[in-house]
């Protein structure tokens, strides 16, 4: 099986590649992984890939690399499918792969609508053709290769990965420490964790006592640590790397923010409800599959802000709208949940491939 | 590939017929995955009724807190069919009884229709009898000026411009490009004005062999000569949103004929000129009136 990534680094389009890639080793066939993006691969040595053959494509490569790279898989292995995780290179060979070797399934895992700049569902519409079946992780993407896009309802599978979120609920039970708010992502523009330094600039006069954490590393690190002392928030605000387990975390969060600027789905919500967290987030990406109606704040950030503030604020002051709000958060992951799991989705594709 | 089809009744004080209506939606030859009752918060045995369902399985009910009208009825119901995933919502009043192969007829009609105009389109409706096997005078969809074109080459299908929310199969599609039936119109001309606005995208088509029975109490067409003290209140709303729509989103000699319409029938009818005055206030009103729709978004 040939599989396209990006690289392997933290990731959730890379941790769902990872079980692909132990999937297709449980299914008897051996994982070609290739990569295009320049990274020290430092989950080369996860037991995913123990099996896999391992190729970091170093780019640009000139044309006749181009063929005598894929011509020399297809000759020394009998390749029975590929499945592409976020890898342009491989995207923009899938034309020449289907004309070449027209019997070779090809399936994508899309993760997320790029809408600022299309990123890898605008490529893998524009190859569509080239493509058996599309692989989406949530209903959004779903409506928009179908509705938005046109591609052919049949050609769409959604399976989600709802499965790969510990589920254990671990109710909290009361708080002794006061209220916590926690931002659980990587410090990346993405994530917008700046907000977040904002909200709780503001929520430290509305909550007297509450104490908020930042959980997570990226490139906005320093930024972000900065900001804070600009704000004075030391006093309140607790940072954490990625050392420090989320479960623990979101153990002590009353409320999970969720500040980004896009989404597919994030995982961390499910894991915070089943950590009986309020989760309340940007209305971006597929965050209304599994986010109260009245949880969803807009896009824009000083309209976040004030959304996100009246929300924190009434989630912590107001039992009955706490409770309310529990439980329809309950009903819409449970709902969620229900949706057809890419584990199992996957796996039957691949028992299919190797047949 | 299986299509989701979420079936919407919208009812209000039909204790008696209700039943008869979920009854006919679990007989159907293709079932349908999921029937969504939107209760206008009815005064009646209404939840008594619905609670005898409420163990069926793929049966929801969801009462509002007033009452939305029709037109706020479907809406919610739409949107809801949306939220959860539907393929198709197929939306019907409360006392709309479904032969049994009106779902199946209505897939394949609408299937068969696609293929051959080779093009989405955008409802599917079926063919409305009254209680006594005649055609239900309400429920006549209007016709497009080609509407043999597929019956010549043998689908028992007609092509349309408009119909009633009597048994109308809504792709999801639909829903997703022209949102959603207008809740301001509250009664009347909701079912027409969604129709046409969603045929922008092609005719819609009304399937031969999909039939429901629509059991009013009388088979009689709207008709302004019939307007009393006791129904001048459902009038009043179907001049109000006639106007709005003719004005707003034909054209303002469409609105115009329409005054003279309802004008000729009230003389007609001699109905008295309190009432009349009554409803040209209704028609000034619907042209200052111009409700936009709302869009569902994607949940599940």
């Amino acid at each position: 099986m040939l599989f396209g990534l990006h690289w392997l680094e933290l990731g959730g389009a890379e941790r769902w590649a990872l079980e692909c890639i132990q999937a297709a080793s449980d299914a008897g066939m051996v994982p070609i992984v290739l990569t295009d993006r320049p990274s020290t691969s430092p989950w080369v040595t996860r037991p995913e890939m123990a099996d896999a053959i391992f190729l970091p494509l170093t780019s640009p490569l000139e044309d006749s690399q181009d063929a005598a790279l894929l011509n020399g898989l297809f000759e020394r292995f009998d390749i029975r499918g590929i499945h592409v995780h976020h890898c342009t290179w491989l995207y923009e060979r899938l034309p020449w792969i289907r004309a070449r070797f027209p019997r070779v399934p090809i399936a994508d895992s899309l993760h997320i609508v790029e809408w600022r700049t299309g990123g890898f569902v605008d490529i893998a519409v524009r190859v569509s053709d080239a493509i058996d079946v599309h692989h989406v992780v949530s209903p959004q993407l779903r409506d928009y290769l179908i509705l938005d896009r046109g591609v052919p309802r049949e050609k769409v599978a959604l399976a989600t990965l709802a499965d790969l979120t510990p589920t254990t609920r671990t109710p909290a039970g009361p708080s002794t420490e006061g209220t916590t708010i926690a931002f659980v992502g990587r410090l990346t523009q993405q994530k917008r964790p700046y907000l977040f330094l904002r909200l709780v600039s503001r929520l430290r006069r509305d909550l007297p006592g509450a104490r908020f954490i930042v959980h997570g590393n990226g490139e906005l690190g320093d930024e972000i640590r900065a900001m804070s002392r600009r704000l004075r928030l030391g006093d309140v605000l607790e940072f954490r790397s990625v050392n420090h387990p989320v479960s623990a975390t979101l153990d002590e969060a009353d409320v999970l923010v969720i500040s980004s600027d896009n989404e597919g789905v994030t995982l961390t919500s499910f894991e915070a409800a089943a950590h009986d967290a309020l989760v309340i987030s940007a209305d971006v990406g597929s965050q209304r599959s599994v986010v109260v109606d009245d949880l969803l704040c807009p896009r824009h950030p000083l309209q976040f802000l004030s959304a996100a503030r009246d929300r924190v604020v009434t989630a912590v002051t107001d039992p009955a709208a706490r409770e309310r709000w529990a439980a329809e958060q309950r009903r819409k992951v449970d709902a969620f949940a229900a949706l057809p799991h890419a584990r199992a989705w996957t796996r039957d594709l691949y028992k299919e491939w190797n047949a | 590939m299986s299509l989701a089809v979420t079936a919407v009744v919208v009812t209000y004080n039909r204790a008696d017929k209700l039943p008869t209506v979920l009854d006919r939606l679990a007989a159907q030859s293709r079932p349908v995955d999921r029937v969504l009752v939107v209760d206008n918060a009815s005064t009646d045995d209404t939840p008594a009724v619905l609670s005898r369902y409420a163990d069926r399985p793929g049966v929801e009910v969801v009462r509002l807190d007033t009452n939305t009208g029709g037109a706020g009825g479907f809406a919610t119901g739409m949107r809801l069919a949306y939220e959860g995933g539907a393929d198709f919502a197929w939306i019907m009043d409360d006392d709309c009884y479904a032969e049994p192969d009106a779902l199946a007829e209505l897939l394949s009609g609408l299937e068969a229709a696609e293929k051959q105009m080779n093009m989405r389109l955008p409802f599917a409706c079926s063919v409305v009898e009254w209680v006594d096997g005649d055609v239900c005078e309400m429920n006549n969809p209007g016709t497009t000026w080609d509407w043999g074109r597929l019956l010549v080459r043998g689908l028992p299908v007609v092509l349309v411009e408009y119909c009633s929310f009597v048994s109308v199969l809504v792709p999801r599609w639909t829903m997703a490009q022209f949102g959603l039936p207008l809740s301001e119109y509250f009664i009347w001309f909701d079912d027409q004005e969604y129709t046409r606005r969603v045929t922008a995208a092609g005719p819609g088509v009304q399937c031969l062999q999909s039939r429901v029975i629509h059991d009013l109490p009388v088979n009689r067409g709207v008709n302004f000569a019939d307007v009393n003290e006791a129904n001048i209140w459902k009038f009043a709303y179907g001049v109000r949103n006639e106007a709005s729509y003719q004005w707003h989103h034909v054209d303002k000699a469409a609105a115009l004929r329409f005054a003279q319409r309802v004008h000729r029938g009230l003389k007609e009818g001699h109905v008295s000129r309190r009432l009349r005055l009554q409803l040209a206030k209704k028609f000034f009103e619907g042209l200052r009136f111009d409700p936009k729709p709302e869009f569902p978004k994607t949940v599940l």
